[in-house]
């Protein structure tokens, strides 16, 4: 498959996805990596990357490398999100990994911590260093002072507008930027929000978790935190006796979405399209990517005067199942 | 006797309390809106008022658009032909790069920028108060019913949500090559665990500890459908409830934060030199 230019970035959490999202026409992937040496010490929260689970990360090295082997098949670079806060008591384990994944042919690492980047440039690892939407970059001075340290790649905040996207990738033409195109708006800013996100039990139906077996008796599930009721954004807060609503899109439904901006997004600088949403429901992720491949293959078409048209409105709805919104709309939420 | 922390007050809105106060330094500026910076102006105005106080000044910044930047680095300029002891918080990596590449005033770490985790909840992780009531009856996908317990986080762990992404070697010596000798962190409840690597000073927000910042602020009634306010702030706290929370939400300007104020129980071993209060909790511990 010949590598394309302006290209989608899907996320992986199942090794067995690997080549679907491939044929669906991603043409990047990038995962989370949690094993269980981690979990026993760490837990299941977003202390290594900001996803938390077992279901949203890849548990075992032997899988991180089979997605990796698969994708290379297909010349997919694979990156490793590493986009959490770290302290100095993960040094040791995140070190560890970096060599793994070297070694494993890992492309590129997805972060946001200047000591993982410092790092990466000490130890002159061959990973690139994509830098996370996490770090909070809003100016072309932030831009440069994470390019000077080694960063080959810098994922917009979602919070930019199109303007400002646009003005920040014609400003910086060397730059290689990334924007996330679908899925997951929150009204808190992925860079300070300090919600951690840990994993909630329903009490209410089924789930996946870990569980000990007894002799006799229940079965022993256990958690840091059994009152965990889910991220910042999804809890029922209340003001002056109203309830707050709106601090984060439901798109399990109705789908976040940019496909409509994507034609003035690759008339700036951007060239590589983010699906966001790790963890989601494959069908979720596999539907998205199809999506946003019929939309950029629509307009590339469109841009060589092929008069290739597209009603994207259409699409969502066949895709999807469900008519868009402008409530759902990436850059026109506010 | 004399304390051994510098205590400094952080006005609200750039107004200086009336009548004396037993302080050392004066926290001026925003820490989340550009818009609400206070002009060149203003600033030489308050900075004026300080010095003749007897009080040294520190202008607080937020994260900074391309806009904001240039005003934020015209701000700066003015003050620092004013005065060169200012110090400058920097929650903006940019501002930050910029101030230490042109050695310009002395670059604070800000606690946007310190990597602190700052979820209330996270106490109830750490601390071993009472989780019976959430202790309860689950059904996993395999359909085996299961009762959820309370697990006691590994030390590690505990150490690792009471520490900071700034406290690494690697990283104080990054910015204190570039000339950065403080870093701010907040009164987080869950407790604090900082090194004193490298002489760095440490400053610690009393008050408050801001969780989540939104890129606007909500219309009227808390309403994110509506148009942000921009320009007729309300300057008021506004209460965010949910129950469970050991500690009182509220949402100030464009940020999320949380009350506390009891002091953390290893205050006199932490490389904490300065203590920093909001003018409506202008006490010692």
């Amino acid at each position: 498959m010949p590598r394309r230019y302006r290209r989608i970035i899907a996320p992986v959490s199942d090794v067995e996805d690997t080549q679907r999202l491939i044929d669906e026409g991603a043409d990047e992937l990038y995962c989370g990596y949690l094993p269980n040496e981690w979990i026993k010490i760490f837990g299941e929260a977003d202390v290594f990357s900001r996803r938390q689970g077992r279901s949203s990360n890849i548990g075992a090295l032997e899988q991180l490398d089979a997605i990796i082997k698969c994708a290379q098949k297909a010349d997919v670079p694979v990156h490793l999100a590493l986009n959490s806060k770290y302290s100095r008591f993960q040094e040791l384990y995140l070190s560890e990994i970096l060599k793994q994944f070297e070694d494993m042919g890992g492309s590129a690492v997805i972060t946001s911590d200047l000591g993982l980047i410092l790092e990466l440039n000490n130890r002159k690892s061959p990973l690139k260093t994509h830098l996370s939407t996490m770090a909070g970059v809003f100016n072309c001075a932030s831009i440069n002072f994470f390019i000077e340290q080694g960063v080959s790649r810098v994922v917009l905040p979602r919070e930019l507008t199109i303007q400002e996207i646009k003005k920040l990738c014609s400003s910086m033409p060397d730059v290689s930027f990334e924007v996330i195109c679908m899925l997951q708006r929150c009204q808190f800013m992925d860079s300070w929000c300090g919600f951690y996100h840990g994993v909630k039990l329903h009490s209410t139906h089924p789930c996946a978790f870990e569980y000990e077996n007894q002799t006799s008796g229940l079965s022993i599930a256990w958690s840091h935190d059994p009152a965990f009721e889910g991220h910042g954004c999804q809890l029922h807060w209340v003001a002056k006796g109203v309830p707050i609503s709106n601090l984060a899109t439901n798109d399990f439904i109705l789908p976040s979405c940019s496909a409509c901006f994507l034609s003035e997004l690759l008339s700036s600088n951007a060239h590589y399209f983010k699906v966001a949403g790790r963890g989601f429901p494959n069908e979720i992720i596999i539907k998205s990517v199809r999506f946003m491949r019929s939309v950029l293959d629509a307009i590339l078409d469109d841009h060589k005067g092929n008069g290739c048209a597209i009603d994207i409105v259409e699409l969502y709805m066949n895709t999807f199942g469900t008519k868009c919104t402008p409530e759902r709309c990436y850059y026109r939420i506010k | 006797m004399k304390s051994r922390f510098e205590v400094a007050l952080f006005i609200e809105r750039n107004r200086l309390p009336a009548g004396s106060m037993a302080i050392d330094r004066i926290y001026f500026g925003h820490e989340t809106c550009q818009d609400l910076l206070p002009s060149p102006l203003q600033a030489y105005e308050l900075a004026t008022r300080c010095i003749e106080r007897n009080c040294k000044i520190t202008l607080v910044t937020p994260f900074l658009r391309d806009t904001g930047l240039s005003k934020c680095r015209r701000l700066i300029d003015s003050l620092v032909s004013f005065t060169e002891e200012i110090e400058i918080v920097c929650s903006d990596w940019g501002l930050l790069n910029c101030l230490c590449n042109d050695k310009i005033s002395q670059p604070i770490i800000s606690r946007y920028l310190c990597g602190q985790h700052v979820d209330p909840r996270l106490d109830r992780i750490i601390n071993p108060s009472p989780h019976a009531q959430h202790e309860r009856l689950i059904r996993h996908v395999d359909g085996t019913l299961c009762q959820l317990k309370y697990k006691k986080p590994h030390d590690i762990l505990a150490g690792h949500y009471r520490s900071i992404s700034f406290d690494r070697k690697s990283v104080i010596e990054f910015f204190s090559d570039r000339g950065v000798k403080r870093c701010e962190i907040s009164n987080a409840i869950q407790g604090i665990d900082v090194s004193g690597w490298s002489n760095l000073s440490y400053s610690l927000h009393v008050s408050d500890v801001p969780i989540a910042l939104m890129k606007r602020c909500p219309g009227e009634d808390e309403d994110f459908r509506l148009p942000a306010p921009c320009g007729s702030c309300s300057f008021e706290n506004v209460e965010w409830q949910y129950p469970d929370l050991p500690v009182k939400v509220f949402r100030k300007d464009n940020a999320l934060y949380y009350s506390h104020s009891s002091a953390p129980l290893n205050l006199n071993e932490l490389p904490i030199d300065r203590l920093i209060y909001r003018i409506n909790d202008a006490r010692a511990f």
